[in-house]
């Protein structure tokens, strides 16, 4: 009895002393994207080009967001991957998607779409997965397939173009920005000449997401197959508040979310991840390793297996 | 003169309550054991359920103290669980290096020795699963296998639903480490190995099986008490109401405290959770661990993804497979065969 009341009190001031000191006794696999320095160009107006083959992805579970409405959402697995050409970060992206969605012409049209959240200063702490918090904000890049059609068509879609059938007289002081407030106000759903598929966007809170204009955040998507493959790119530093700095040897955390435009996701209904790790490194992508080195580890299992087998046959006879 | 002879090695149902329960207080203290299932518990509802919903919140005012107090309590509960689990395995690695039990001792110290040194900072973590995978082979080993050879019962000879659920609860494992080691892979220049994905929905579809496993063990040794069945029923009834209610959060704590994507019908997991439960109450006071076992079992979750959670998981399957028992009430040689227990009697004055 003294003995075992001797090693519960050791255990518990051994875990008190490890919560009060802030000491682990174990480690976990952390989910790490290793951005690896790539040659430039890369090429990431072409998410399916082979270089980006020799980029290692890393698979992320997406679940429902289900804790601010609207709530939504699916299970899916993202892959994730990144490489950096010692200037601009590329951060390659892919997910399954039945159907491409590229269009919010039409009032029930939604786009499909991806976004990246990073801690506006990385590395100093997890903020809240929502938007971050008023003492954490955060950098979020998303990549909207709507807006990517708009920059590849130069424009965006006119009435007739959305409606070929429509029958209208005169729309009064059309090229007037006076009577088209959104525009005049600087709403990017409104922009009428879009420069880049990517929305740069920080938050302190919930209902504090604020563009912020940055025409250095880029992404190109392609749909190919029931899959979508989206690159986003952005200088690693960029000097200005509220966007994240990246640089050699820079670890921050990074989250995602995918909306699935056919299944009219918008807004909070969405498919998140929860925060993931991502380092820079100044390591080399190399490229045609590895995807065989699994074979003499099977192999060696595969031995230890008949090895056990001839043994215990052995020890029965 | 001392003289050493053989007596026979009672039968499973046989042995003495008292003699058992004093043998495996040479090996796990019971109410340590309860106390590390009662703080594991804890860190599953404070830590992997409250802390991971509490990421999404901003936090503020009242709620932040709440959420504070309560994370405190939840790392107190971790910590005081990792000194807890890591210091049975490695007494339970010295009582089998004591019984002959070489590998094994070796296997199970070694990785409570590279978990340890991999929390110190040295770069060991790569080498903790697959001795992780080693230590659950040679535990499971023989405890799975039929054997009665020359009238020397092995430890494998044990109900086939028992022996099913220790071998499925042990495959699952290896399936796990195996998807944790391919996914760590995938950041490397070495490359990833295949199945990955099919290793994890596997491993999930067996986890059911396990449980189903262990009520038929159960079941093989009488007849399960109405109570049991009932009370095992609570939490059952709790995930198909929290499923009812809101699958989405439903889903995502499942996965978030499990690892658990819950891709199959979702009664399978409600009666699953009825096995899991109606068992741990039928063997409960039934002098063994397994009890013990089968809630560490569910609190290690399915990804297990840290030496935290693969060290609750070798304790579960030590304690399923009641090991500790087995090893103190008989000498048991290096290739898993009990030798019958050797009583020396000097007859000297």
């Amino acid at each position: 009895m003294r003995r075992r009341g001797a090693v519960l009190g050791l255990a518990l001031a051994l875990a008190a002393g490890l919560t009060l000191s802030g000491a682990r006794l174990a480690v976990s696999q952390a989910i790490a994207i290793v951005a690896m320095r790539a040659p430039s160009p890369v090429p990431w107006q072409e998410p399916w080009a082979g270089f980006w083959g020799d980029v290692r992805m890393m698979p992320l579970p997406l679940s429902a967001q289900a804790s601010v409405a609207p709530k939504g959402g699916k299970r899916l697995t993202l892959e994730a991957g990144a490489v950096h050409d010692g200037e601009n970060l590329f951060v390659i992206l892919e997910w399954p998607d039945a159907s491409p969605s590229d269009s919010v012409s039409r009032t029930e049209h939604f786009t499909d779409a991806i976004a990246v959240q990073f801690p506006s200063e990385a590395g100093v702490g997890v903020p809240a997965l929502c938007m971050g918090a008023t003492d954490a904000a955060v950098n979020i890049w998303q990549w909207r397939a709507a807006w990517q059609t708009e920059l590849e068509r130069g424009s965006a879609p006119s009435i007739l173009q959305t409606y070929p059938d429509a029958v209208v007289d005169s729309y009064p002081f059309e090229g007037e920005e006076l009577y088209q407030p959104g525009r005049a106000v600087g709403n990017p759903f409104a922009e009428a000449l879009r420069v880049s598929a990517v929305d740069n966007l920080v938050a302190g809170g919930f209902g504090s997401l604020t563009a912020d204009p940055l025409a250095a955040v880029a992404g190109w998507g392609q749909w190919r197959q029931g899959t979508w493959r989206v690159v986003l790119t952005r200088p690693l530093q960029v000097g200005r508040e509220g966007n994240i700095e990246l640089g050699n040897g820079a670890n921050t955390d990074v989250a995602f979310a995918v909306w699935d435009g056919a299944a009219q996701e918008r807004d909070g209904m969405k498919s998140v991840s929860t925060f993931a790790k991502l380092e820079i490194s100044n390591e080399p992508l190399a490229s045609g390793i590895g995807m065989v080195w699994w074979l003499p580890a099977v192999a060696i299992l595969a031995a230890l297996a008949v090895w056990l087998g001839l043994r215990a046959g052995r020890s029965s006879a | 003169m001392n003289v050493t002879w053989a007596r026979p090695m009672p039968r499973r149902d046989e042995r003495s309550p008292s003699v058992n329960s004093e043998e495996r207080w040479e090996s796990i203290p019971r109410s340590l054991l309860w106390v590390l299932v009662a703080s594991v518990a804890t860190e599953v509802l404070l830590l992997r359920t409250f802390f991971r919903v509490g990421i999404f919140i901003p936090k503020q005012d009242v709620f932040r103290v709440v959420n504070d107090v309560l994370v405190m309590v939840g790392t107190f509960a971790f910590n005081l669980s990792t000194v807890l689990t890591l210091s049975s395995l490695g007494w339970l690695s010295v009582t089998a290096l004591r019984s002959g039990r070489g590998a094994t001792g070796l296997a199970i110290g070694s990785f409570v020795a590279l978990s340890l040194l991999a929390a110190a900072g040295a770069a060991t973590g790569p080498l903790v699963p697959p001795m992780f995978a080693a230590a659950t082979m040679l535990v499971t080993w023989p405890n799975v296998r039929r054997s009665r050879v020359w009238g020397v019962r092995g430890l494998g000879d044990r109900g086939n639903a028992e022996r099913l659920g220790i071998g499925l609860t042990a495959t699952v494992f290896l399936l796990s480490a195996y998807s944790g080691v391919a996914s760590s892979m995938r950041a490397s220049a070495l490359g990833s190995p295949p199945g990955v994905v099919a290793a994890q929905l596997f491993g999930e579809l067996l986890i059911v099986a396990v449980s189903i496993a262990f009520l038929v063990a159960r079941r093989r040794e009488g007849p399960i008490p109405t109570h049991a069945a009932i009370l095992g029923a609570l939490p059952a009834l709790v995930v198909a109401s929290a499923w009812q209610a809101n699958g989405a959060i439903a889903g995502i704590l499942a996965l978030w405290a499990t690892g658990l994507r819950l891709y199959l019908p979702v009664w399978a997991y409600v009666v699953a959770v009825w096995a899991l439960a109606t068992t741990v109450m039928a063997r409960r006071g039934d002098g063994s661990s397994r009890a013990a076992g089968l809630v560490l079992l569910a609190c290690a979750g399915f990804l297990l993804e840290s030496t935290y959670s693969m060290s609750v998981a070798l304790l579960a399957l030590i304690l399923l497979c009641d090991l500790p028992a087995r090893v103190s009430a008989a000498t048991v040689s290096r290739d898993g065969f009990v030798q019958e227990p050797r009583a020396t009697v000097s007859t000297a004055r």
